[in-house]
């Protein structure tokens, strides 16, 4: 099996830094009635141009997505038209849960492998100690 | 934090703790004039303080912000309780005036040269058209208009629905009182967004109730269930249904310029934009509940990882008077970063999870509360994401086949 990472991702997509990060802080304006909400910018790493160079996900960083991204970019959108466009649209759904479904098993599989990231978490059931009984 | 000396094992850790933070998230009180069926903190938590936070801690608090929000330059005190309203001449009021005062802040402090707290306040908005003494304004909520101040009201949808569960000490529905609090601030021409909570009790009306706010000209509506709560399979389906129907109409509501902004679809948009990038899993480690961004402030100045964790208070990080217990807050993140966030059911059902690539673990607060363990996901939050995921991933393929940018790029934007 190809040695792929599926665990992790630390390349920032929390949006947690809500003003934080030195580039957006000087645009980050909590807009009123919005919550907190960057409204110019969002340089917190959306970009995912990382593509495997960050430290944490390097090992798992096949370079398959490279090739992926021009078989996507010349073959889904060489068609313009109204019904290529459809057709498109159809395919990209089955691909979306065909990768669904890949991962899924995917994790399935990777539970007896090094990386599991669930590997530290405790082996006991979770018990609830309180919750909320409306009547 | 500016010096760091510590263990070496603490490193790791320091990087998931930036230097400064962005928001506080105080208790003006807490008192509350509702006694809400579903309320995570009278109904978990019934021992609270009945007080109202005294002229000291504010005045701290304040002080706090500003030394710790560094160079931030429109950092945010955003009140909550208890209802803040019922505090608003002992707490809300005078710490606004104090920061004047003192030249943090001003009239519109997003227009201000350099840096100015900003200012806002979750209320169950039936206050707001309350006169008070001592103010030029005629009423709470054009005091608060003309400071520039945020709304988060909670409010859930039409009178038969928020009645159900959102009641006086005396069982009284409060929707009449909060929805004059609307039409105040629609008045004022403010901004609000309302924040929804929705019980299994209610899920069937969800839709309708949305469409009565759309044709109100209402678009900006975080509508969030009730977790703490059990959901059977039978409100689940009946969820799954209304989140349907919000997917068959929300384009359309976009033609038509309505631009509707619901959490739930954002949910789902962000995975299918994470899986067309080939993504598999979202950052978990840096998040909310963790005093990252911004932390809880309970009425003695106490610190919290957030405002959902001033409940309980379990998770003490400071006080604004003192400034923080780094060892408390580093042993805090620790401990989260120590393995990722999963399900009651079990590991075994993340795995499988089709949610997980943008699971970051639900609200700390909620997990802590209900398993004392902050990885500790309910079902119903695992099942209602995938709920999300399964309605509203496809809506991102259909609104780029419609060459709907402007809707991807907007929802992709909006955080929670």
């Amino acid at each position: 099996m190809e040695k792929k990472c599926v665990n992790c991702f630390t390349c920032q997509v929390c949006y947690s830094c809500e003003g934080a990060c030195e580039t957006c802080q000087s645009c980050y304006k909590p807009e009123r009635g919005q919550g907190s909400q960057c409204v110019n910018c969002f340089t917190c790493q959306v970009c995912y141009s990382c593509e495997g160079a960050c430290e944490t996900c390097q090992l798992g960083y096949a370079g398959e997505e490279e090739r992926y991204d021009k078989k996507w970019e010349t073959e889904y959108f060489a068609d313009r038209t109204i019904l290529g466009r459809l057709e498109r649209l159809e395919r990209m759904v089955e691909e979306l849960y065909r990768i669904v479904k890949m991962q899924s098993q995917e994790r399935a599989d990777i539970g007896s492998m090094a990386c599991d990231e669930y590997e530290a978490v405790p082996k006991e059931r979770p018990q609830r100690k309180r919750q909320i009984d409306m009547r | 934090m500016d010096f760091f000396v510590g263990r070496e094992e603490d490193v790791e850790v320091m990087k998931w703790i930036p230097r400064a933070i962005t928001h506080v998230t105080p208790w003006a009180t807490g008192r509350c004039n509702l006694r809400c069926r579903y309320c995570f903190i009278y109904r978990l938590y019934p021992q609270q303080p009945s007080s109202d936070m005294p002229e000291d801690v504010w005045k701290a608090l304040v002080e706090f912000l500003w030394r710790e929000s560094k160079d931030v330059q429109r950092p945010n005190i955003w009140w909550f309780g208890g209802e803040p309203l019922v505090a608003f001449s002992t707490v809300v009021k005078p710490c606004w005036e104090y920061a004047y005062e003192k030249g943090y802040t001003d009239y519109n402090p997003y227009q201000k040269e350099g840096k100015a707290i900003t200012w806002g306040v979750t209320t169950n908005a039936t206050l707001l058209t309350q006169s008070v003494p001592d103010i030029e304004e005629s009423d709470i909520a054009e005091w608060m208009v003309r400071r520039n101040f945020g709304f988060l009201l909670s409010i859930d949808g039409t009178k038969r629905t928020h009645d159900m569960n959102r009641v006086y000490p005396d069982g009284r529905g409060s929707f009449d009182d909060a929805w004059k609090g609307v039409e105040r601030l629609m008045e004022l021409n403010a901004g609000f967004q309302i924040r929804w909570s929705v019980a299994p009790n209610q899920v069937k009306y969800l839709f309708e109730d949305l469409e009565w706010y759309i044709d109100r000209g209402i678009y900006s509506i975080a509508p969030d269930p009730v977790y703490e709560v059990d959901w059977d399979e039978e409100a689940l389906n009946e969820f799954r249904n209304q989140m349907r129907l919000i997917r068959e109409n929300i384009l359309d509501w976009w033609k038509e310029g309505k631009r509707v902004i619901l959490k739930p679809v954002r949910d789902g948009l962000e995975l299918a934009f994470l899986f067309e990038n080939r993504i598999t899993r979202r950052e978990w480690r840096s998040r909310c509940g963790l005093a990252q961004g911004g932390v809880g402030i309970d009425v003695n100045g106490d610190i919290y990882a957030c405002h959902r964790f001033v409940s309980s208070r379990a998770v003490k990080l400071g006080n604004v008077k003192t400034g923080w217990d780094t060892r408390a807050r580093i042993e805090w993140v620790k401990n989260w970063i120590k393995y990722p966030p999963y399900s009651e059911e079990g590991v075994e059902r993340c795995r499988k999870c089709i949610a997980r690539g943008v699971c970051f673990g639900g609200c700390l607060a909620v997990n802590y509360d209900m398993f004392g363990d902050p990885h500790v996901m309910p079902k119903a939050y695992c099942d209602i994401r995938e709920i999300y995921i399964e309605v509203f991933s496809p809506l991102y393929f259909e609104a780029k086949r419609r060459g709907m940018y402007d809707f991807i790029d907007t929802y992709l934007k909006v955080t929670y």
